[in-house]
């Protein structure tokens, strides 16, 4: 902790927060916001109070479609809540307009939170389909109990008298919450719990497998976006006056959609520009036609089909370069010099070095007629580099992923130092500290290096909730240290997508030692890589394990590889063992010879 | 003698990285050609790029003359390459006859009447998948899969099979059964490219050999002087 | 308690009654049937979620209006409306294939249900359109315009007409499905469609038919429904949503769950208008919130990785 704090210090929280692009485009768009009551007639205000609250909407949308990878089809339902509760609060029960203000919002997180709950359990289609049909229940709700809510003649009449006085005051005071909410989301987005979003966004898998409980941060960014939301229902309901059931209805939902993916969802400010684009469009067109939905479907016709980046994402491309990341994404400093490392935390480690770290028993996993793993007990003992070896489709990987929750075994056990772990989910394997790697390399690839080892070490110091402290001050130099030891640390702004396939699976291992483990899982570490490659990467795996102390258990093909590394060889071969012992004995078992290392060896 | 399929210089990506750097083969009428490489080493993404089901950005497939890059897989496929990829792909919720006649397809006219494949001569070919007809493909044993992905692709009449990895995950006993088989298919006349890993598999079948490395042929030759010369093997191959 | 369950739960005493509405649940079921089948069809193949699903229902009503109007005085009117209706319907969702919804069936789900959302506003101005903003009534077949007396209660004919049409249709997409190449094309194609392509079928050929039967099915509904409710704007809304909830707790891809899932959403809704006359849809939503706790594939659907 104390080490993060000097690292903020150092970099500025400010400075690293807001680059002076986000600033210069920040306050301009502001000061415009602020100038239009004085050079445009009135009535524009109604329609810039509009372009605002649409705004909000849709970067509070866009905290879940363009930050968490969330596609939320019933979003509007927040609106609603947040409206609706601010009003009925105000009209019905007397409550005053500010702790209305206060209330609406509350609500509709409360309902984000009810309706979240059971959302964010689902893929992405059902996802969108269930958030829909939670906003069609409020719908419902609101059209139906006109006693209460006065159905599709609106709640009316929600006019503060004690506070504000006309279309200007109205307008600043929407201007000023507005940009207050657009402010704390930009914090948050750049906190560890915005890093945290993107990596969901980008990979769950391996968010998960850096030991982020996945489904509660969704769940989460969801109740978050639905508090925003209902901001925005608030100020609608506030400054028109009332509230209508169809603000609510499902067509109402593709609004925050359509203006973060026509502005942008890649860019935080995409669904600002989108929201002033269509709203000036659905004026200017709107008014001479009266088949608008019409327009608006061909626009969103060719959004969906020709610029699925969006205004900010074409500009972007204009200007060209994507591989490199933006001026917001880009690392901390490195620092002039490294603190050496902290010894590795201590480890209940005995004597004699000699005990169990992981024990295996009578593993099993079927796959419709397929025994991918057929009952398979294995021991794994401390500080030992232990190879699995055999054939492709032995079912090692099969094996690997029940390892670590990340398959269900049929049957049988799995304990980490005597304590069973089969039955708990990947993330809170990898939170006693079991880290892996994927055979087919798994990162989070739209961002840089530097953010993937940052998220991941933010994720084992369990800062992922933290939604204040800029993630880009935390942790610099554990992770320019962990760049540095796979060698990375000049790629570190690279986006490690575009990674060749050799440092793609080094920024893996830096990923997985960032979670500080006791037992390092490597899946085919070496698998695409050339021959010289694979005996350098697997050098550095034992160099590394050497130093931390730490055991490895890795799958491998090449025989070299496993030859040179391993101190004990467990082989498969049709989802069962089929030897299991030092180099030399698994060298010289028949059986192996025949079924894997082939006769001519 | 003019090759069967000629792949010249082709570069394929996955996104933005690039798998293929100018793999070159050529294949002959009536043999069996060998890919040989160790996993990642892009023998699964030249058997694609082949089919269609990726493009490469750059080089020419020829296949009987013809250009037949950039043409969508059904339009290969029914040109006459047979393709049956690395895990098989049976359709888990069909039958296997039901497998077997999605893929069925009227022969093309150079396949003469004797040699057109019905049901009743891939059960001859695959005996054990006779009394399975009525069983779903999700339900076979890896074996079982194997054979049956082979004898779907020969529903459709090919006269050049891609074939990748057959003998992966099997039991020695299987790979034995299903080498006897493909030696059987050689004797039709059918031209098969063959990927492998199993050095082995791979000599019992064919007479020649590409060597793929990091996406680039290394090797093209005989089998057996690429068996017999040690460094070679080691060089190049994961045993 | 007592009064509280008379008040609500009086009309159980009513035998009746209780037939009327399991009856008229039944006819619901089966245009909601229709074209939910017809959307789970669409999804299992493309994975694409089809919101204008229920603008095709809303076209198929518009078109039965015109083709009766073109037919009109020619023998079994009717029936030759209901095969139209449903080609012409299948027709517009092959044009939106081939033109639009082909070339997104790669991207982002996102992009895929804003195109289909923005097809549900073009459409319905479309029809607004070409067929005014007033409802379209379409006549009822003279023989099927009365109503029978089952158990003594009077039902109306033509809602017997529509169960006889729902369950011929679902039987005919159950041997179409499970007896045809074509339906096992379909399933593999569900399964793998790169795979199916290599061993030689057209598989972008087979996805406009997957799309033109889908919506036939969705016409056909439309179509039959149009006699009852006329046809009007907003018919497009109100399906889509039921339809959703529908293929949600079936299964996205089961015809048997959609067939299940419509009578029991169905049922719910006209039970619960006699118990909360209100918010019978609500029942409906909740339902769905319980299934996809317990199975969030749906009832009869597929675990997705």
């Amino acid at each position: 902790m104390g080490e993060d704090r000097q690292a903020v210090a150092r970099g500025g929280v400010v400075r690293e927060l807001f680059p002076r692009p986000t600033i210069l485009v920040g306050l301009g768009t502001l000061l415009f916001a602020a100038a239009v009551p004085g050079v445009i007639p009135i009535f524009y205000t109604f329609l810039a109070t509009d372009i605002m609250i649409l705004a909000l909407f849709g970067l509070s949308l866009n905290l879940l479609l363009g930050y968490t990878g969330m596609v939320s089809f019933g979003h509007a339902a927040y609106v609603g809540v947040g409206g609706y509760a601010a009003g009925l609060l105000f009209l019905r029960a007397g409550v005053p307009a500010a702790a209305a203000y206060l209330l609406g919002p509350v609500a509709a997180a409360l309902a984000a939170m009810l309706f979240g709950f059971f959302a964010v359990r689902l893929s992405a289609v059902y996802f969108a389909m269930l958030t829909l049909a939670f906003q069609m229940i409020v719908y419902t709700i609101v059209f139906k109990w006109r006693s209460l809510t006065g159905g599709e003649d609106g709640l009316r009449g929600l006019r503060p008298a004690e506070s504000l006085q006309g279309p200007i005051a109205d307008y600043y005071w929407s201007l000023g919450v507005v940009a207050l909410c657009a402010l704390a989301m930009y914090v948050l987005v750049n906190s560890s719990l915005g890093y945290t979003l993107r990596a969901i966004r980008e990979n769950p898998v391996r968010t998960q497998h850096m030991g982020v409980n996945v489904r509660l941060h969704q769940w989460i960014a969801f109740v978050i976006a639905g508090f925003f939301a209902g901001i925005a229902g608030v100020i609608l309901a506030f400054s028109k006056g009332s509230m209508f059931p169809e603000y609510v209805y499902w067509t109402a939902a593709a609004d925050p959609i359509l203006v973060a993916v026509l502005g942008g969802m890649h860019a935080y400010l995409g669904p600002v520009v989108g929201a002033v684009f269509y709203r000036l469009m659905v004026y200017l067109v709107g008014r001479y036609t009266e088949y608008w939905p019409l327009v608006e479907g061909a626009i969103l016709v060719l959004v969906a089909i020709t610029m699925p980046q969006g205004i900010i994402g074409f500009l972007q491309r204009l200007r060209g370069g994507r591989a490199r990341a933006t001026p917001a994404a880009r690392a901390a400093g490195r620092p002039e010099a490294f603190a050496p490392r902290r010894a590795p935390q201590s480890r209940s480690r005995p004597a004699d070095g000699r005990k169990e770290v992981l024990r295996v028993v009578e593993l099993r996993k079927h796959f419709g007629g397929v025994r991918a793993v057929d009952g398979v007990s294995l021991s794994v003992e401390e500080g030992k580099v232990h190879a699995i070896i055999g054939p492709n489709g032995a079912g090692k990987s099969t094996l690997f992923n029940m390892l670590t929750g990340y398959l269900q075994s049929d049957a049988g056990q799995v304990f980490f130092y005597g304590r069973e772990i089969s039955q708990l989910p990947p993330h809170a394997i990898i939170g006693s500290r079991i880290s892996r790697t994927f055979q087919i390399t798994s990162i989070l690839k739209g961002l840089t290096a530097y953010e993937n080892v940052l998220i991941a070490l933010l994720a084992r110091r369990r800062r992922t909730l933290d939604c204040l402290t800029p993630a880009k001050g935390l942790a610099v130099e554990d992770t320019w240290r962990l760049l540095e030891l796979v060698g990375l640390s000049g790629q570190a702004d690279q986006i490690s997508g575009f990674l060749s396939h050799g440092d793609q699976k080094r920024l893996e291992l830096a990923i997985a030692l960032a979670n500080d483990p006791v037992l390092l899982l490597l899946d085919e570490p070496t698998a695409g890589m050339a021959p010289q490659e694979r005996l350098e990467s697997v050098q550095l795996v034992k160099r590394i394990a050497r130093q931390e102390g730490l055991t490895v258990l890795f799958t491998e093909h090449d025989m070299d590889v496993v030859f040179s590394a391993a101190d004990r060889i467990t082989v498969m071969h049709q989802g069962r063992i089929l030897a299991d012992g030092g180099p030399e004995e698994i060298r010289s078992d028949d059986r192996v010879q025949k079924v894997y290392l082939g006769v001519s060896v | 003698m003019t090759p069967v399929l000629e792949v010249g210089g082709i570069e394929t990506f996955y996104g933005q990285s690039q798998v293929l750097f100018g793999v070159s083969l050529r294949v002959r009428p009536g043999e069996v050609l060998t890919l040989l490489g160790r996993n990642g080493a892009g023998k699964t993404t030249t058997l694609k790029s082949i089919m269609g089901l990726v493009q490469p950005r750059s080089g020419h497939i020829r296949y009987r003359g013809r250009e037949i890059a950039g043409l969508p897989p059904h339009k290969i496929s029914r040109r006459g390459i047979g393709y049956v990829p690395e895990d098989r792909i049976i359709f888990p919720d069909l039958t296997v006859w039901e497998n077997l006649d999605v893929a069925r397809r009227p022969p093309r006219r150079s396949v003469s009447e004797g040699v057109r494949w019905t049901e009743e001569r891939v059960f001859d070919l695959f005996p054990q998948l006779r009394p399975l007809a009525l069983r779903l493909g999700g339900t076979l044993s890896g074996g079982e899969q194997q054979m049956l992905a082979i004898a779907r692709t020969l529903m459709g009449n090919p006269e050049f099979l891609l074939l990748d990895e057959p003998s992966e995950g099997l039991a020695p006993l299987v790979v034995q059964m299903l080498l006897e088989q493909l030696r059987k298919l050689k004797q039709t006349g059918l031209t098969i490219l063959l990927s492998e890993q199993n050095l082995e598999f791979a000599t019992r079948l064919s007479d020649r050999a590409c060597v793929i490395v990091n996406g680039q042929i290394r090797y093209d030759g005989s089998m057996q002087e690429l068996v017999a010369n040690e460094t070679l093997r080691r060089a190049f191959l994961a045993v | 308690m007592i009064r509280f369950l008379a008040e609500y739960f009086g009309w159980l005493t009513d035998p009746s009654l209780v037939l009327m509405q399991l009856l008229s649940g039944i006819a619901g079921a089966m245009f909601l049937f229709l074209v939910a089948s017809g959307l789970s069809l669409i999804f299992g193949v493309s994975r694409i979620v089809n919101f204008a699903h229920g603008s095709l229902y809303m076209f198929g009503a518009y078109f039965a209006y015109t083709w009766i109007r073109v037919l009109a005085g020619s023998p079994g009117q009717f029936w030759i409306m209901l095969i139209l209706a449903s080609l012409t319907v299948a027709v517009m969702g092959g044009v939106l294939e081939v033109i639009f919804v082909r070339r997104i069936y790669r991207a982002d789900p996102i992009f895929q249900l804003l195109l289909t959302f923005a097809f549900v506003l073009v459409l319905s101005d479309i029809a607004k359109i070409f067929w005014g903003a007033e409802g379209k009534a379409v006549p009822k077949p003279g023989a099927l315009a009365g109503s029978v007396k089952i158990f003594g209660a009077p039902f109306p004919t033509y809602l017997l007409l529509v169960v006889a049409a729902g369950l011929g249709v679902g039987l005919i997409l159950w041997i179409v499905f499970y007896r045809t190449r074509w339906g096992r094309l379909v399933r593999a194609a569900r399964h793998s469609r790169d795979m199916l392509a290599a061993l030689g079928s057209d598989v972008p050929r087979l996805f406009t038919e997957v799309f033109m039967v889908g919506s036939g099915l969705a016409g056909l509904a439309g179509a039959l429904v149009a006699p009852i409710v006329t046809a009007a704007p907003g018919m497009d809304a109100s399906i889509i949503i039921e339809a959703f909830v529908v293929v949600v707790v079936g299964g996205l891809g089961s015809f048997l769950g959609a067939a299940l899932a419509s009578l029991l959403v169905a049922e719910l809704k006209a039970f619960g208008t006699l118990v909360f006359p209100a918010i019978s849809i609500v029942l409906a939503y909740l339902v769905m919130a319980v299934v996809l706790i317990f199975r969030p594939w749906g009832l009869f659907g597929r675990r997705e990785e």
